[in-house]
């Protein structure tokens, strides 16, 4: 995909989504080209659904362009259904391994939609992300596949990168249904270094009512959304991700005030200061998340993180988590993602490993006649 | 386990031999026929699982020759089977 | 928004400049399918196939922006494929360079039923007559779409011959009018039994046959913004030397076949089971087992002219 230069000046595309989000009301009077323009937008980086909800809320749904409703009736349509596929998915699930009597840690979009939580609104969903025991992974595995999951076909080179370096299983597909699961033993690739004790997370987290699955404490939960996010390579879910974290930070800070002393101590404890220090500050600068200033400088401060650092990674993210839509990349945003995206790989394994990993990746992408992303 | 559970448990459309299930615990489709289809609407009705009260819902006056009592407990180890009926 | 033109008010040279630019808004039905392309076999072959539809010239807004192109990797040089995308995304493989017009079609197809859930998407063709709308689903090798290109070029109205289109409230169906797609030897019925007919230039060679598009008939896109009623659903059958048989369908049966071949039944959930349910007690349901089109054409013309008296059992 060529970088083109935007006919429109792009004036921050993603602050421009985050903006309306925030506040659909400024929409009243749009034209239908700039809707044109921000519905393209919202769609490549898969907030559509949470702009529909966010029109919904502000009961402006009637004031919007009849040939806008059309589109927010649709995604409202698919997300109303992945919300009930992941229902009736995870009463599979639990059929299948409630007799196994093991902590089962339900992670990101599935937690937020079975805990209730805000970020759910208006949210797709796609594989569901499962904790368990490291010990109890054979056993969960063993079970699944007895219940109809199997593991799909991967080139061994695949295999190999999961088994040694990563923090997951291979994902396990349904054959019934083709839903995907994925089991973790962690949330970070023990490889990094940086990974957490997977039993602190375990030992803290919450069940979920009227289900046997249980999910992470809030601050656990924060610091894991932040932690995927600012290790992420590929980062096409980057500011729906950053999305998920702004709301995430207000419903848990509005909820206690010791939110935020525990959510940096929790963040030492777990050794992922440096991800939960980037989250906030990145929310603060390009999200307008309202984080008390103190509560952000502690954080760089604890984790080390010089406001001269700080300020260049807000700098690549803030280009990085821009639509991916050729109406508005420009170079700049290309080699912010192409930065990020080395980083992200280069957090995930020791740097020997990492050229020849990328490499391989570069020359498959080549000659490859399969769009499909690897 | 009885009437309120199925009928908030499942959507049922009939025509003629046949009909179709929504099943909102899973949002499967089914497709029934013949006794199938019946047996399942009289446990709808009567929420019973024993071969006479389901008769008696199907208005069947005498379940004793043994091909129809064959028939009708077929028909029930089918929709078990496929986790729409529950266990005994 | 001007008043809309036909595409063949422009000359080629012009659409296929606006179709480089991706400046050409082609309506269907209710939608605005914005085409970008600087492969010149693809402007021809939109331009022939789309050329009773209104246009609109950079329009403000599109409901979809597709494009057909080149590959970015070496697979632009050799063994040359074309690649669709819609919206930057690429939905499915790349096929061979020579098959990019088909390709535009298909490509069409599939991102109106993945992206049009506020209706419910059938896989069938439908066809309007005196305000009622008779839906034929069939799988591969029924006649379907011989029949349905048939009976559009005598005086029934094409809805679509690939996406039945139905309103989840009301069901009523919503008309795009598009090119149909035929295969190998109804491609000679159809040229046989209406000399008259336009075609998409080139036959493709595929692992299915020959596959080509006939343009739809000028009065089906000129009234296409009209919505109907679905009245009559109707299993197609071709029987090798069989007399034309009408007989009644059982609707259980029916609404599973719906329940399989829609493209979204389950993304409609419960609403989709009780839309479907409706469906299929407001149409009478049939099957039908034929050799000769002419044959087929009789008998439905027979089903709008009397079909209120038809009461078959259930």
């Amino acid at each position: 995909m060529k970088p083109s230069r935007p006919t429109d000046p792009p004036r921050a595309p993603a602050q421009e989504l985050i903006a309306l989000i925030r506040m659909p009301a400024q929409a009243r009077d749009w034209t239908l080209r700039r809707w044109d323009r921000i519905l393209r937008m919202a769609r490549a980086s898969n907030v559509l659904g949470r702009l529909a909800y966010a029109i919904e809320q502000a009961s402006l749904r009637d004031q919007v362009p009849e040939r806008v409703q059309f589109h927010l009736v649709a995604i409202e349509r698919l997300t109303r259904h992945q919300r009930e596929a992941l229902d009736w998915e995870c009463q599979h699930l639990e059929d299948a391994l409630q007799g196994m009597r093991l902590p089962l840690v339900l992670l990101k979009g599935a937690a937020y939609a079975k805990a209730g939580l805000q970020a759910a609104q208006g949210r797709l969903f796609g594989d569901i992300d499962l904790l368990v025991p490291r010990e109890a992974l054979e056993a969960v595995e063993d079970t699944l596949k007895m219940h109809g999951w199997v593991r799909d076909q991967m080139d061994p080179y695949d295999v190999r990168y999961y088994r040694e370096w990563m923090h997951e299983l291979p994902p396990m597909r349904n054959l019934v249904r083709g839903t995907v699961i994925d089991l973790h033993h962690n949330i970070l690739p023990p490889s990094t270094g940086h990974a957490p004790d997977p039993a602190l997370l375990i030992a803290a987290s919450l069940p979920i009512d009227g289900t046997c699955f249980r999910r992470l404490a809030d601050t656990d939960l924060l610091i894991h959304s932040a932690t995927h996010l600012f290790h992420e390579t590929e980062l096409k879910n980057g500011l729906r991700d950053l999305l998920d974290l702004d709301g995430l930070l207000r419903e848990f800070s509005a909820a206690s005030t010791e939110f935020w002393p525990a959510l940096l101590t929790r963040g030492q404890a777990l050794g992922l200061a440096r991800p939960l220090a980037l989250a906030l500050h990145c929310c603060a600068r390009l999200a307008d998340t309202p984080i008390p200033e103190p509560v952000r400088l502690q954080a760089l401060r604890s984790a080390g993180l010089s406001r001269w650092r700080a300020g260049l990674l807000e700098a690549l993210y803030r280009r990085a988590l821009s639509p991916h839509h050729e109406l508005v990349d420009t170079w700049p945003m290309h080699l912010a993602r192409f930065c990020l995206y080395v980083r992200g790989h280069a957090l995930r394994m020791p740097a020997g490993r990492l050229a020849l990993h990328l490499t391989r990746k570069a020359w498959w992408r080549m000659f490859k006649s399969s769009s499909r992303k690897i | 386990m009885g009437c309120a559970c199925g009928t908030q448990r499942f959507a049922w459309r009939r025509w003629g031999e046949n009909g179709v299930v929504f099943d909102r615990r899973y949002g499967d489709t089914h497709t029934l026929s013949g006794v199938t289809a019946s047996i399942f609407e009289a446990w709808l009705s009567c929420g019973s699982l024993a071969i006479g009260d389901l008769a008696g819902a199907l208005a069947l006056d005498d379940v004793q020759s043994l091909p129809e009592r064959g028939a009708l407990n077929d028909a029930l180890l089918e929709l078990q089977r496929r986790g729409l009926l529950p266990l005994r | 928004m001007p008043d809309a033109a036909r595409l063949s008010d422009l000359a080629l040279d012009e659409a296929a400049r606006l179709m480089r630019a991706g400046q050409l808004g082609l309506q269907c039905g209710p939608l605005t399918l914005s085409a970008k392309t600087s492969l010149p076999d693809v402007a021809r072959s939109v331009y022939t196939l789309y050329a009773n539809h209104p246009v609109e010239v950079a329009p403000d807004f599109s409901d979809f922006h597709v494009s057909v192109r080149l590959p970015g990797n070496l697979r632009r040089f050799f063994r040359a494929q074309a690649h669709f995308f819609v919206e930057g995304e690429a939905p499915f493989e790349p096929l061979p360079r020579v098959q990019a017009p088909a390709l535009f079609e298909w490509g069409l197809n599939w991102v109106i039923a993945a992206g049009c859930h506020q209706w419910i998407n059938i896989h069938a063709a439908s066809l309007e007559r005196n305000g009622r709308v008779l839906i034929l689903p069939a799988p591969p090798g029924s006649g379907k779409s011989t029949l349905c290109a048939a009976l559009a070029l005598r005086g029934w109205r094409l809805l679509s011959d690939e996406l039945t289109l139905l309103d989840p409230h009301t069901l009523m169906a919503h008309a795009l009018a598009r090119p149909i797609n035929l295969k190998n030897a109804s491609i000679e019925l159809i040229k046989a039994f209406e000399p008259t007919a336009v075609w998409g230039q080139v036959t493709y060679e595929t692992t299915r046959g020959r596959v080509t598009h006939l343009r739809p008939p000028r009065e089906s896109v000129e009234r296409m913004r009209e919505l109907a009623r679905p009245a009559w659903v109707v299993f197609p059958k071709y029987v090798a030397g069989a007399e034309p048989m009408l007989t009644p369908r059982d609707k259980a049966a029916t609404f599973t076949h719906f329940a399989q071949n829609a493209f979204n039944y389950s993304v409609h959930g419960e609403r989709g089971f009780d839309a479907v349910g409706r469906l299929v007690d407001q149409c009478q349901c049939y099957e039908f087992e034929y050799s000769q089109l002419h044959d087929a054409l009789e008998v439905f013309d027979w089903l709008a002219e009397h079909s209120d008296e038809a009461q078959p059992p259930h």
